[in-house]
């Protein structure tokens, strides 16, 4: 075998098992949820944030060309400690809604919910982006989380 | 006619199922214990949750003012319980609510209207709203608002050991005797073969992956060497 071919399978075996542990780091270690693509989930078609219990919301998110309607515009409010779901649809194309410094990573789906939980232990503010792209007004297509 | 009704009746349980919130992830939760929260009953008992240690237990968080599942889970397990007929001391079933916005009364009324009265039934209400968030959490249980009325939900059977230890969930609308019987048999630590061996599926899997990769590395390695 030439030496650069069994480089090449050595670099993949270690990516592959790099790649298994992240893996199972991120489940284990970080308690990481996977994104939950809810087929069977009622259809909103506007945005609210709900107290559903103490320190606990519900924010349901429609994304749109070229924002995001949380209930209260594209920014929400919440106090430290905070547990937040996240339920994110689409009003028009596929859109992205990812908030920095957390695990939501989602799709933002017309005629489909997804769904990711989050919990803000630190005041800040948190940049929520579409990082899928969407049009014309794409770049200027973000929202805000502040924890206080 | 009854062909006819069987099928609308299915078909209204099909509608009910529509929007079944978000699943647990139940390998966060085998194996681990509950908080012990405070309930109180529909008599106005107070009692914790490792009062109830000493037998395998059921728990079936519902909603008292939900139109359709919580009505349907509710009369099957009663109905597959009384199929299975067990003794009363073999399981205890606790029926409570997940909204932290019922209480007392709406857990008597729905217990009134839907005849669970058994001895070993209980029906409750965790007062304390951050105590039910702490247990719901424990067994992964995620409701979504609809309304104040509506709450879409995962419609599952939590099964807990005799030391109060999580260890089956069972799915679904209707329970069937034997999802019942499947899910107390484990309660008791009875496992099938397969039950003790399909954990253990996914990294004897991945193992055999990197052995063969790593076994295909050393092959080609040695005929390197004799060439």
């Amino acid at each position: 075998m030439d030496l650069f071919e069994k480089r090449a399978m050595a670099l993949a075996l270690s990516l592959v098992l790099m790649f298994f542990g992240l893996i199972v780091y991120a489940a284990k270690g970080l308690q990481a949820d996977l994104p939950t693509c809810l087929p069977n989930a009622r259809l909103f078609k506007n945005g609210q944030m709900v107290e559903v219990g103490p320190n606990r919301y519900q924010v349901d998110a429609v994304a749109f060309m070229w924002s995001f309607d949380m209930g209260q515009g594209n920014t929400i409010k919440v106090p430290r400690g905070a547990v937040v779901d996240f339920y994110v649809t689409s009003r028009d194309v596929m859109h992205g809604y990812h908030i920095d410094k957390t695990l939501v990573n989602l799709m933002a789906i017309p005629g489909a919910v997804t769904y990711a939980r989050a919990k803000f232990d630190e005041a800040g503010e948190y940049q929520i982006i579409c990082h899928e792209y969407c049009g014309l007004g794409h770049q200027s297509m973000a929202g805000k989380v502040i924890v206080e | 006619m009854r062909r006819l009704a069987g099928y609308l009746l299915s078909f209204a349980l099909g509608c009910s199922a529509f929007g079944q919130g978000v699943p647990p992830n139940i390998s966060k939760t085998l194996g681990t214990t509950p908080p012990d929260v405070q309930f109180v009953d529909t008599q106005g008992r107070t009692f914790r949750l490792s009062d109830l240690k000493g037998k395998p237990l059921i728990l079936s968080p519902i909603y008292a003012r939900c139109p359709s599942a919580c009505i349907v889970i509710s009369r099957s397990v009663k109905k597959a319980l009384e199929q299975l007929n067990l003794p009363d001391d073999a399981y205890t079933v606790l029926t409570f609510t997940f909204d932290p916005k019922e209480g007392r009364g709406e857990m008597t009324a729905f217990q009134r209207k839907h005849a669970l009265n058994r001895p070993n039934w209980r029906v409750a209400y965790v007062p304390d709203d951050k105590s039910l968030f702490d247990l719901l959490d424990a067994i992964d249980f995620r409701f979504t608002y609809i309304s104040e009325q509506v709450k879409d939900h995962p419609n599952l059977l939590v099964f807990l050991d005799k030391e109060g230890v999580i260890r089956h969930y069972e799915f679904g609308l209707e329970f069937t005797p034997e999802q019942l019987q499947r899910g107390l048999r484990i309660a008791r630590g009875e496992y099938t073969l397969w039950e003790r061996v399909s954990d253990w599926i996914f990294p004897v899997g991945a193992l055999g992956v990197l052995a063969t990769g790593a076994w295909m590395m050393l092959g080609a390695k040695r005929r390197s060497h004799r060439r």
